[in-house]
């Protein structure tokens, strides 16, 4: 049978106890805003076997935390940063297409309507001008598109460039709060370092392995991003152009080695960019096979001046930069006269020449002999709308599973200020239950030592 | 599972997002009057609607030539109708004249009327269209096709005009073809019907006559040619017409907006966002107290 000293040191561990637990309720509905936080519970333990034979103490503070949970937020954040970056990087180049006054499309259909109007008109000098000048449109047409996949690509560069540096950042502070975990594993700690790992899966994609102070970031192609308190850095290089793209490198002390990732942010601007080069080399050909079948049926025809055996556009040697250098020629575009329309020795009034290259319109000269201009230029815009709906989609499922996600972890980890104020009353009252019986026990003692 | 304040508060957040974009997406789509207005919208109906919105341009394209077809054709048929009009007055007076009883002082008097018709019969042979150019020289439009002696300068080109995806039509008559070396030669005729009257030759009155017959024949085959060729132009306009209302048809229904539809999911996504709105703030105010 205890004394009343033992039924003291139980009180005053019993209050004690309590405290923990107020504690614990107080920390999280401090934190009740906070990003990231998981809620902290304290266990109390009664000891009822020998040799004290009673009382109660708390436990350490611990997390409400699942680390499989924690994996798939991890990885879902991954996959969200991926298709989100992806999503507005081809929605950026699409709004940038969209901009201005038309696309390829519309430039390169009024270029050969204006064609059409002079089978009637062929030797009218105002039709010949609004040729001249349709012609003008669609080379701006397609200069400009070809400068809104470039911008589009250096855009995706600064952004994986900016990418890199916050991503070595966070793999310092990742290596920075393991060394804090392991001198003291408190849970604002384990928080910190989740949030950042969770940051850093959205940017380069991988996963914490290990969940002491020891844990490391692995990245998706296996490369150890940080190990412990050790961080690597890492790193963007540019890929000679035109147009350059940017690279990334881990670079951990005198080692480095490419960062092949499919998942995060950086994954996205990537596989943006690897459809915008496959547009530009599009659009190179398209613009290199155009000149180059125009030219081909314009030099046979003669301008208004007799002369024959003139280029229409300047064309280039190679498809690579066509679509940057597609012009009119300078003498057509000061001089519509020089437009060849007919045939070389016959008058201003025959339209051979304009009905030639008319029908070049409906020839599949496009797309390796299998479609006309227009379809190939319309293939285009349908390619990069179909990339924007595909990762649309793939953003949409991406959040819904971050939504899933986010639900199960708040089912977890999320604080109630019901639950946590219900928790802290009844630390409450038991710490004042435990305060009474210390002061009863105290009375008892005081009445014992008096009587003596 | 526990659902936590904060947990409801962004799912009441989300919600109000949601139905915030689906009612602007529903409003554009009625301001706008389109669906589809870049290709990530409908890839499949945007690629429809780029092709018969070209094919709607060419169409309109092709309303140019075969209006300027048609005009050019209606011009020259004036001209080889005034041509048949001086041809029919050259053969009343070539009969007149080869009648017995005119005298010789007659018939030379009347060689001033013959060289005046011949002059005119030239200069609707010479005719320019609207545009300035001369209708009767093949594609040297911008050469006087007969010289004052009857000479022919134009060429033998034949313009023709695409009026569909195959087929063309001729849209001028050449000077050539009212030569000899088109099978007559009304100004020859002429000039042997006012020579023949000169000299007061029945037998190269009679002659002359012939030949103005002759060439008479011809313009109204000619005529007749190029009033099927009108037909032709006109039938491709009224075949070019139909394909597009089909075509503005297509294309509303690929890309254009459904008033109706629009107009429901403008009122679903209000219902949503006003009752998304009501749910946040019934929340705020039970998380204030």
């Amino acid at each position: 049978m205890p004394g009343l000293y033992t039924f003291l040191s139980f009180g005053s561990g019993a209050v004690l106890a309590q405290q923990s637990g107020l504690g614990s309720a107080g920390h999280n509905l401090a934190n009740l805003n906070t990003p990231g936080f998981s809620r902290t519970r304290v266990d109390l333990r009664s000891h009822l076997g020998p040799p004290l034979q009673g009382g109660v103490s708390a436990g350490p503070m611990s997390r409400y935390e699942d680390g499989l949970l924690s994996g798939r937020e991890r990885r879902a954040a991954g996959e969200s940063g991926r298709s989100r970056d992806l999503l507005e990087a081809l929605s950026a180049l699409e709004g940038r297409m969209a901009s201005g006054s038309g696309g390829v499309p519309e430039a390169l259909n009024d270029f050969f309507a204006g064609l059409r109007e002079l089978e009637a008109h062929p030797g009218d000098p105002g039709y010949r001008t609004q040729l001249a000048r349709r012609a003008e449109a669609l080379a701006q047409s397609i200069r400009r598109t070809d400068e809104a996949l470039r911008s589009s690509i250096e855009e995706s560069n600064l952004r994986i460039e900016g990418y890199a540096r916050r991503a070595t950042e966070l793999a310092h502070a990742f290596a920075s709060v393991n060394a804090k975990i392991a001198q003291n594993p408190d849970p604002t700690y384990l928080d910190q370092r989740d949030q950042i790992a969770r940051e850093l899966s959205g940017l380069v994609g991988g996963q914490t392995l290990g969940t002491d102070g020891q844990a490391r970031f692995v990245l998706a192609d296996g490369s150890v991003l940080v190990d412990g308190h050790r961080a690597a850095a890492v790193e963007a290089q540019r890929r000679p152009g035109p147009p350059s793209i940017a690279q990334l490198e881990i670079v951990d002390g005198a080692h480095r080695s490419a960062l092949q990732t499919s998942e995060g942010q950086v994954a996205g601007q990537t596989q943006a960019q690897q459809h915008m080069l496959g547009m530009l080399g599009d659009v190179d050909t398209l613009a290199f096979d155009f000149a180059n079948a125009f030219n081909a049926v314009h030099r046979g025809f003669a301008a208004l001046d007799g002369s024959s055996g003139r280029d229409f556009f300047q064309s280039t040697a190679t498809a690579t930069g066509a679509a940057a250098g597609f012009r009119v020629d300078s003498a057509i575009a000061a001089d519509a006269r020089l437009i060849g329309g007919a045939q070389v020795g016959s008058g201003p009034g025959d339209n051979q020449g304009f009905r030639a290259l008319g029908d070049l319109a409906s020839q599949p000269l496009a797309g390796g002999g299998t479609r006309s201009f227009l379809d190939e230029a319309i293939s285009v815009g349908e390619s990069l709308g179909y990339a924007v709906v595909g990762a649309d989609h793939a953003s949409t499922v991406a959040q819904e599973t971050d939504q899933v996600l986010a639900g199960l972890r708040d089912a977890l980890s999320g604080v109630s200020s019901e639950e946590e104020m219900a928790r802290l009353m009844a630390f409450q009252r038991a710490s004042e239950a435990s305060i009474r019986f210390v002061q009863t026990v105290d009375s008892l003692l005081g009445t014992l030592l008096e009587r003596r | 599972m526990r659902i936590t304040e904060n947990r409801l508060l962004g799912m009441g957040t989300q919600a109000s997002a949601r139905a915030r974009r689906e009612l602007f997406e529903a409003a554009d789509e009625l301001s706008s009057g389109q669906r589809v207005d870049r290709p990530s919208d409908d890839p499949g109906a945007w690629a429809r609607g780029q092709r018969l919105s070209a094919r709607l341009t060419e169409s309109s394209a092709r309303g140019v030539v075969h209006q300027a077809g048609r005009d050019r054709l209606v011009e020259t048929d004036l001209r080889l109708d005034e041509m048949s009009d001086i041809l029919t007055r050259g053969r009343e007076l070539a009969l007149q004249l080869s009648n017995g009883t005119m005298s010789a002082a007659e018939r030379a008097a009347a060689t001033q009327g013959l060289a005046g018709m011949r002059e005119s019969l030239r200069a609707a042979m010479n005719a320019r269209d609207s545009n300035g150019g001369y209708l009767f020289s093949g594609s040297r439009t911008d050469t006087e096709p007969f010289d004052a002696a009857g000479t022919y300068f134009g060429d033998t080109v034949m313009v023709l005009v695409t009026t569909d995806a195959s087929a063309t039509v001729g849209v001028n008559v050449t000077g050539s073809d009212l030569t000899s070396a088109g099978g007559i030669n009304p100004l020859a005729a002429f000039d042997a019907l006012t020579a023949a009257a000169g000299a007061n030759d029945v037998p190269g009155l009679r002659a002359a006559l012939q030949l103005l017959g002759e060439s008479g024949d011809h313009l109204a085959f000619t005529r007749s040619q190029v009033g099927h060729r009108m037909g032709l132009m006109e039938q491709a306009s009224e075949i070019r017409e139909d394909q597009k209302v089909v075509l503005a048809q297509g294309l509303a229904l690929a890309v254009g907006a459904d008033d109706l539809s629009a107009a429901e999911r403008l009122a679903r996504a209000r219902s949503a966002l006003e009752t998304a709105s009501a749910l946040s703030e019934t929340l705020a105010s039970v998380l204030r107290r």
